[in-house]
């Protein structure tokens, strides 16, 4: 079984990153009316930061991201610069919970949390038809 | 029918703000009297106490058997606490996997001890329960838990001494001692912590001894926080003895402030060796325990064998070690993989950087302050450490497929460890990868047993397609 991140993860993404960046670009129009050459230079590596956040890291976050439950192991993978993957074997979890935001909410998406004996893990933006499904599969896999 | 604990537990509810209050107020009260301002802050102390003294009044504890189905009785420990939020907490007998007592001379004048049980629920900040008991009680049990042990080993205190002496270093030990002076200086007021702040001055000026006053600080400084590294990690571990009983393992170790503890064996994940580079010079290695469940200590209770040779790992892990950890031993895995040799330069990453950052300020130091310049030479004891211990790790690391288990060997902060992980502990594994390794095709590997903390052993720069051959189901 593979998943990956659902389709609405790239604008919840994009719109996450929108927020975050807001404050950044007020300051920066601080920093341009008070100090115009600072303020250009910050404000040009704040744009080029967002974009690329926007259009290089956010896609390729959205391809590479994938969650498998096969020859029972649970596979989730994903990062962009730092990738990484992690392997749990389901007779070990726990348990297994999905949780929503309000934005979530509102893109359709939620979170899947799985808990080993140790730190959870959390597969963020699945879409919620699938973060059930897998909720389900996993289960099944833990009775054998 | 509950009982109360000790009622030393007042202590525990007794926030940092009573002794705020209480040492100006009794201060004043000394100094002047018949003053109102000294009498005027007395209200406010009592108040705190006495929210305190209504807390424990509403805490308490019971033991009994509870209904487990099918008409059987399973034995728990019940724990009531909160004036206004009440709150109750069942441990069943059979979910708990450590206990702990602890004794300091404080709690020892008012005849109580500290009892620590934990569960695999217990998150790291607090054990699942905390109590204050008669101390007379808890030797009893420990003494009755003490006639099971059929094999007992006992540390030599020079090998705790030497143990503690390779353990230590300047920083860890200024941490210990600056949260310290800070925490007195507000309890006690800045009159203490400046009058220790001046003699600590005036002894530099005496150790000076014609050696510029800033040198002699410097070095004072860094073999004081040195000593007191050291005499905190062989107070903390001195005494030291681990013994086997049918169903766990009891540890004792401490001088003044004593812990004992008992592990069941169900509750142990995996086991590790480790080494400083100075004991491995001398041949000696450390056997830590990694168990399930945990308080914020955890990390300090798990040591089993203190810096022992070859020979006495072999003759006691054997005895005390409730699983096989034979490939420890022998060496002998039946699949093995290592860091490819162009590794190395991954290795040295860190090092290098590190003797970089000490080079540019030696640098700085000869262009804007040259007096100090030679100081900063002394601060490449650092990296090279770093550089001897990377290369080292690099030499050594691997990690094994034998048996029933996963043998893993890698370094974590200043020291390389081998630890042998039985497949069934291990709760995740997890790969990562930063930009320079994804074009190399190497990875970094996190094997967690699933302790607290989401405790893992990690390795780095192996091949990655040679970790998921090895690993693959």
């Amino acid at each position: 079984m593979k998943i990956t991140l659902g389709k609405a993860s790239v604008p919840l993404l994009r719109t996450d990153g929108t927020l975050a960046a807001a404050p950044l670009f007020f300051l920066c129009g601080i920093l341009l009316s008070v100090s115009p050459l600072p303020g250009l230079i910050l404000s040009m590596t704040a744009a080029l930061l967002y974009l690329s956040f926007l259009f290089y890291y956010v896609p390729r976050l959205y391809r590479y991201s994938l969650v498998r439950l096969e020859s029972g192991f649970l596979f989730w993978r994903s990062g962009v610069l730092f990738r990484f993957t992690t392997v749990l074997r389901p007779e070990h979890i726990l348990t297994v919970s999905v949780s929503q935001t309000p934005l979530q909410r509102m893109f359709g998406l939620c979170t899947l949390t799985v808990q080993p004996v140790g730190s959870p893990v959390r597969i963020r933006q699945l879409s919620r038809r699938d973060a059930l499904l897998l909720k389900e599969r996993i289960a099944e896999a833990r009775h054998g | 029918m509950d009982k109360r604990p000790h009622p030393v537990s007042v202590w525990h509810y007794f926030s940092r703000f009573f002794f705020l209050l209480a040492v100006p107020v009794i201060q004043a009260i000394l100094r002047e009297p018949f003053s109102k301002v000294a009498w005027g802050n007395l209200p406010g102390l009592l108040l705190v106490a006495g929210l305190s003294f209504f807390q424990y009044d509403t805490s308490g504890y019971g033991i009994g058997p509870r209904d487990g189905g099918a008409g059987e009785k399973r034995p728990y420990l019940r724990l009531k606490s909160g004036l206004f939020y009440r709150r109750q907490k069942i441990l069943p007998a059979d979910c708990l996997t450590s206990a702990m007592i602890r004794s300091t001379p404080l709690l020892g004048v008012f005849g109580a001890s500290q009892l620590i049980l934990d569960t695999p629920a217990a998150d790291s900040r607090k054990p699942s329960a905390d109590l204050y008991l008669n101390r007379a009680m808890l030797s009893g049990w420990w003494r009755r838990m003490k006639r099971d042990v059929h094999y007992r080993y006992r540390a030599s205190q020079a090998r705790i001494f030497l143990m503690a002496a390779s353990w230590s270093n300047p920083a860890s030990g200024l941490v210990l001692v600056g949260i310290l002076l800070d925490r007195t200086g507000k309890i006690l007021g800045e009159e203490l912590s400046r009058s220790l702040y001046a003699a600590a001055n005036q002894s530099a000026r005496l150790v000076a001894l014609g050696l510029p006053p800033a040198v002699a600080f410097l070095g004072w400084l860094l073999a004081f926080g040195w000593f007191a590294a050291f005499v905190t990690q062989f107070f903390c571990y001195g005494s030291f003895s681990a013994g086997k009983t049918p169903r766990g393992i009891l540890i004792e170790r401490g001088i003044l402030f004593r812990s004992r503890q008992y592990l069941k064996d169900r509750a142990v994940r995996a086991v590790s060796v480790r080494q400083t580079l100075m004991m491995r010079v001398l041949r000696l290695s450390s056997v830590y325990l990694h168990t399930i469940g945990s308080g914020r200590e955890k990390d300090d209770r798990s040591l089993l064998l203190a810096a022992v040779s070859q020979e006495e790992l072999e003759f006691h892990l054997n005895r005390i070690y409730p699983m096989d950890a034979e490939c420890l031993l022998t060496g002998r895995h039946e699949r093995k993989i290592s860091p490819p040799r162009a590794a190395l330069k991954s290795f040295l990453l860190l090092p290098v950087c590190h003797l970089l950052a000490v080079v540019i300020l030696f640098l700085l130091c000869r262009a804007f302050a040259p007096f100090f310049a030679p100081l900063a030479l002394f601060l490449l004891v650092f990296p090279l450490y770093h550089t001897a211990l990377h290369i080292a790790a690099w030499k050594e690391s691997f990690l094994a497929v034998s048996g029933k288990n996963l043998v893993a060997c890698g370094y974590i902060r200043d020291q390389l460890f081998t630890a042998v992980i039985p497949r069934e502990s291990l709760q995740c594994l997890v790969i990562r990868q930063n930009p320079f390794q994804r074009a190399s095709g190497r990875c970094s590997l996190r094997l967690c047993i699933g302790t607290e903390r989401g405790a893992c052993f990690t390795l780095r720069h192996f091949s990655r397609k040679e970790a998921e051959a090895l690993l693959s189901p």
